[in-house]
């Protein structure tokens, strides 16, 4: 059993900087837990904390039921996949995995049996006697997780291992990642910046902000009731549209706010771009916002069309996310709607969810 | 990261501890030994802890010399080692950097060749062309003189190798908009290579500065005449007495004297020199 | 080593270069040639007939039990000096990179030593073990121990030795500090994860890769000790006694003072060159192999 549990984890540094604040959440085995917000958020720290690479401030971690706060990180039976991958650049591709083993005092038959299947899993079966340096990055990508598979830890912890790596190739390794992941059945905490990223491998979804939590859950409840402002606007792309609208004071070019529960104190109203269709000129929405924009831009890429107009002329950017091909001039001013349902609204000052039923 | 070893850093303070003591040790005694007097030293009476001679010896080493041995002023050869280490720096600088400039932002014959020539001389010291060269330094009528000590000192590689490496990090948009700008090479080493430069530059003169004070057996052979020996060579003029008359005292101040110029730059200088030994390195 | 951009000047580049040029050949080329003319010349003393020799002054130099002791001696003090400068210096710069507090106050402390010249070095410690009044000696005495560099060789031999590796320690620590901080700390922490022990991290990652530092440190000290040392040399033991302390180097000086044969010293120069030439062609023929990570 891998389950990794943090109980009120907290890390300060010399100084009195505090980078990580009471975080408590537990990954069930077998899970990908993906952790991503923001840089500095303190997301690598959590996982450095977890890995042992920093020590523990505050709460406990346990991993497979053992408390490992002050255990080192060779006993805490993990492996890592670092961001700039950290191979040894002396060793061939076949030390660099089997150094883990050889430190273990594997047996030499068994060290040849896991490195020659995780080279399988990854096809490096070509590049076992090369040096790291004569791989291109992708390739390297792939050792620095053929490392962390032979050694068949409880848990995987990734940091940000993408980054380096060009667009088309994230893609690739991201599904290769899952993939893997799901057949091997390891629990994995992988740490990142990109939303979409975490969104495509996460079962569980922790989104963090200045050393604290916002968030957890499944990817797609978060995307679809952000518990936060900043969550609302970290998930999804291009991000929700957020208005400050408070009672008696609605801005230019927006109507069905009456119907809206808006406290007096005001709030700040969000609606994500592909909820917000071309309405009909005139006429309020049966249940719902309507904004009326000046559009200064518009993107056909094909697939979708992207509106980019101003609230009421001079307010707020707003996009809107059409399906196919949409005739709308830059410089007209059109209507747009949104159901009710698809409309979210955040406490103006806790940024905390508020009900909108 | 978590280490379950609580007196790994005490250990390891220890050790640096122990180093500092074993490298400051002798200075300290030299100190100790230049504040007291002869007597004392003789006596085997030397204590840890400095006497009230300092200003007394010093003064008499700076201003009078010693009684036995060379009666030379060391304030003298301390001017000269300065003349001759600051001669050093400036004039390796100098060349280096027009070489290095020539070799990097110029294509021309026989580039690679000049190039060659002027690495090889890294890899020999003037210990090893000693006798040759005093004769050529004789010849010329330049013993016993400043440009004797200083010249033949700036014949290697080291500073230009720096130089040159230092010029490939700068940027190639940076000629191209000089270029453009209708500056001609000179213009562009002037406006533009040497501001960027100041470090290296800044650099170099301190390990050259250091490398001119410290010669020894150069000097030991060109100079003859009293007036014109370095600091370093006084020292050796101090000792040169049979042991029962040497004044201790006032050669361990001429020690603490001859160290003090070049440490003080060093401490003072201690990053960006720091910096050019590394890069000599690469 | 190329630009992109270049200058094209016909005269300019050759201006440029004209003084240390100049000034190498003159006072470079020039001598060492010479140098190696000489070697194969016959002179009497005052210099006026010169005989070509070939190879008799090489000869004579290796039937001469003085010069085998000479190269004995450079050898052992080398050796000697070499491990012990770049033991030490390993030592204290693993300490100093561990980010301890005042780590900055140590380096600082462990640098300065850089600025002291070789001959001064070796009156340092000359004046400590001086055999009538040296503070150290005294105490060595006091073990039973008859403490005499200037009769016994074995002493004269030791007070260089600890002389020359005092002075060098500084410059091998402040490369050997830079080396290790340009290892990536996240290849330590992944060999930490792998189940590296200190130990085990330290001989099986971090030495690896700090063997193009010390490679070229070994070089460097090695030059050093047959070089720089003679300042050390002549202020403290004068070569003796009997030819103990007398290095290659020395030996070239001493030879050459006693306006005797220019020739015989002329050889021992150029068999100088040829060991240091040899030297510097050996790292780089490693560094090239070893290094390109």
């Amino acid at each position: 059993m891998a389950e990794v549990h943090l109980d009120r984890v907290g890390k300060i540094y010399a100084g009195d900087v505090r980078a990580v604040r009471d975080i408590s959440f537990a990954v069930p085995d077998r899970g990908f837990c993906v952790l991503v917000g923001p840089s500095g958020c303190g997301k690598s720290t959590l996982l450095r904390m977890i890995a042992g690479l920093e020590t523990v401030s505050e709460g406990e971690i346990k991993i497979g039921g053992r408390v490992v706060n002050r255990i080192e990180p060779m006993d805490r039976d993990i492996a890592m996949v670092f961001q700039n991958y950290a191979l040894y650049p002396h060793m061939s591709v076949y030390d660099n995995m089997a150094y883990g083993l050889r430190n273990r005092k594997t047996p030499t038959a068994e060290i040849e049996k896991r490195v020659a299947e995780a080279a399988r899993l990854l096809e490096l079966e070509p590049f076992l006697k090369r040096r790291p340096r004569q791989l291109s990055g992708g390739q390297r990508q792939r050792v620095a997780m053929g490392r962390a598979i032979v050694r068949q830890p409880q848990v995987f912890l990734f940091d940000e291992p993408l980054s380096n790596l060009d667009a088309k190739l994230r893609g690739q390794m991201r599904v290769e990642i899952k993939r893997l992941q799901r057949r091997l059945g390891v629990t994995s905490i992988y740490v990142t910046h990109d939303q979409l990223e975490a969104m495509t491998l996460a079962d569980m979804l922790v989104v963090m902000n200045a050393g604290h939590v916002e968030q957890i859950g499944d990817p797609l409840h978060l995307y679809e009731m952000p518990a936060t402002l900043f969550v609302a606007q970290f998930i999804g792309a291009p991000p929700m549209n957020i208005i400050e609208v408070s009672p008696g004071a609605a801005p230019a070019g927006i109507g069905g706010l009456d119907t809206l529960p808006i406290p007096p104190a005001g709030a700040r109203l969000g609606v994500r771009p592909e909820h917000l269709m071309v309405a009909a000129n005139g006429g309020a929405p049966a249940d719902g916002i309507r904004l009326e924009l000046a559009v200064d831009a518009v993107e056909a890429v094909g697939a979708e069309t992207y509106v980019y107009g101003r609230l009421g002329g001079s307010g707020p950017a707003i996009t809107c996310r059409e399906a196919g091909k949409v005739l709308i001039a830059p410089g007209t001013t059109r209507a747009f709607a949104a159901a009710r349902k698809d409309v979210h609204l955040f406490d103006a000052t806790t940024g905390q969810r508020m009900a909108v039923a | 990261m978590v280490e379950n070893r609580p007196w790994a850093d005490f250990v390891s303070h220890l050790i640096l501890i122990m180093g500092v003591l074993v490298v400051v040790f002798p200075v300290y005694v030299a100190f100790v030994a230049s504040t007291t007097t002869m007597t004392t030293i003789a006596n085997g009476q030397l204590s840890l802890v400095p006497d009230r001679h300092l200003l007394a010896n010093y003064v008499q080493v700076l201003f009078h010399g010693t009684e036995s041995s060379t009666k030379q002023p060391m304030i003298v050869p301390l001017m000269n080692s300065f003349i001759m280490a600051i001669g050093i720096a400036v004039g390796k600088i100098f060349i280096s950097l027009l070489s290095a400039f020539a070799i990097i932002y110029f294509r021309f014959p026989f580039r690679n060749t000049a190039f060659w020539v002027i690495f090889i001389t890294l890899m020999l010291p003037v210990e090893v062309r000693i006798y040759p060269t005093y004769k050529i330094v004789s010849d010329l009528h330049m013993l016993d003189s400043y440009p004797g000590l200083i010249i033949p000192l700036i014949a290697s590689a080291t500073a230009t190798l720096l130089f040159r490496q230092f010029f490939m990090t700068v940027p190639d948009e940076l000629l191209e908009a000089s270029k453009i700008d209708g500056a001609g090479p000179l213009k562009f080493f002037k406006d533009t290579l040497l501001p960027l430069s100041i470090t290296p530059i800044a650099a170099m003169f301190v390990i050259q500065f250091i490398y001119g004070w410290n010669q020894y057996l150069w000097p030991l052979l060109i100079t003859t005449r009293d007036n014109m020996q370095t600091i370093v060579i006084g020292i050796q003029k101090i000792l040169l007495v049979a042991d029962a008359l040497t004044e201790w005292q006032l050669a361990m101040a001429t020690t603490i004297l001859a160290m003090l110029p070049p440490v003080i730059i060093v401490v003072a200088m201690q990053r960006l020199f720091v910096r050019g030994l590394v890069e000599t390195e690469k | 080593m190329e630009k992109r951009t270049v200058f094209s000047g016909k005269l300019l580049p050759y201006a440029l270069l004209a003084p240390q040029l100049a000034v190498t050949l003159v006072f470079f080329y020039w001598p060492a040639g010479q140098a190696v003319y000489q070697s194969f010349l016959l002179q009497d003393a005052f210099g006026i007939s010169t005989q070509f020799v070939w190879f008799e002054n090489y000869q004579y130099l290796f039937a001469d039990p003085a010069y085998y002791q000479a190269i004995l001696v450079t050898a052992v003090f080398a050796s000697i000096v070499a491990a012990a400068a770049l033991a030490l210096s390993l030592l204290l710069a693993v300490q100093a990179d561990r980010a301890l507090t005042g780590a900055g106050i140590y380096k600082t402390l462990l640098i300065w030593p850089y600025a002291v010249a070789p001959v001064v070095a070796g009156v340092l410690w000359l004046f400590m073990f001086q055999p009538s009044l040296g503070m150290l000696a005294k105490d060595i005495r006091i073990l039973g121990y008859d403490w005499n560099p200037y009769l016994h060789s074995g002493d004269a031999l030791a007070l260089i030795i600890v002389s020359a590796t005092w002075k060098q320690i500084s410059y091998n620590f402040l490369l050997f500090l830079a080396g290790l901080q340009s290892i990536p700390k996240s290849l330590i922490e992944a060999a930490a994860i792998d189940g590296a022990t200190r130990a085990r991290r330290f001989w099986t990652i971090v030495f690896p890769l700090l063997s193009p530092t010390a490679f070229y440190l070994l070089t460097v000290n090695l030059v050093y000790v047959f070089f720089d040392t003679f300042g050390i040399i002549h202020a403290v033991t004068r070569g003796g006694p009997a030819g103990a302390t007398t290095t290659l180097v020395y030996k070239v000086f001493n030879d050459g003072q006693a306006g005797g044969d220019l020739g015989i010293s002329a050889a021992e120069s150029t068999i100088l060159m040829l060991i240091v030439i040899a030297l510097t062609a050996i790292q780089f023929r490693f560094i090239e192999r070893k290094v390109n990570y």
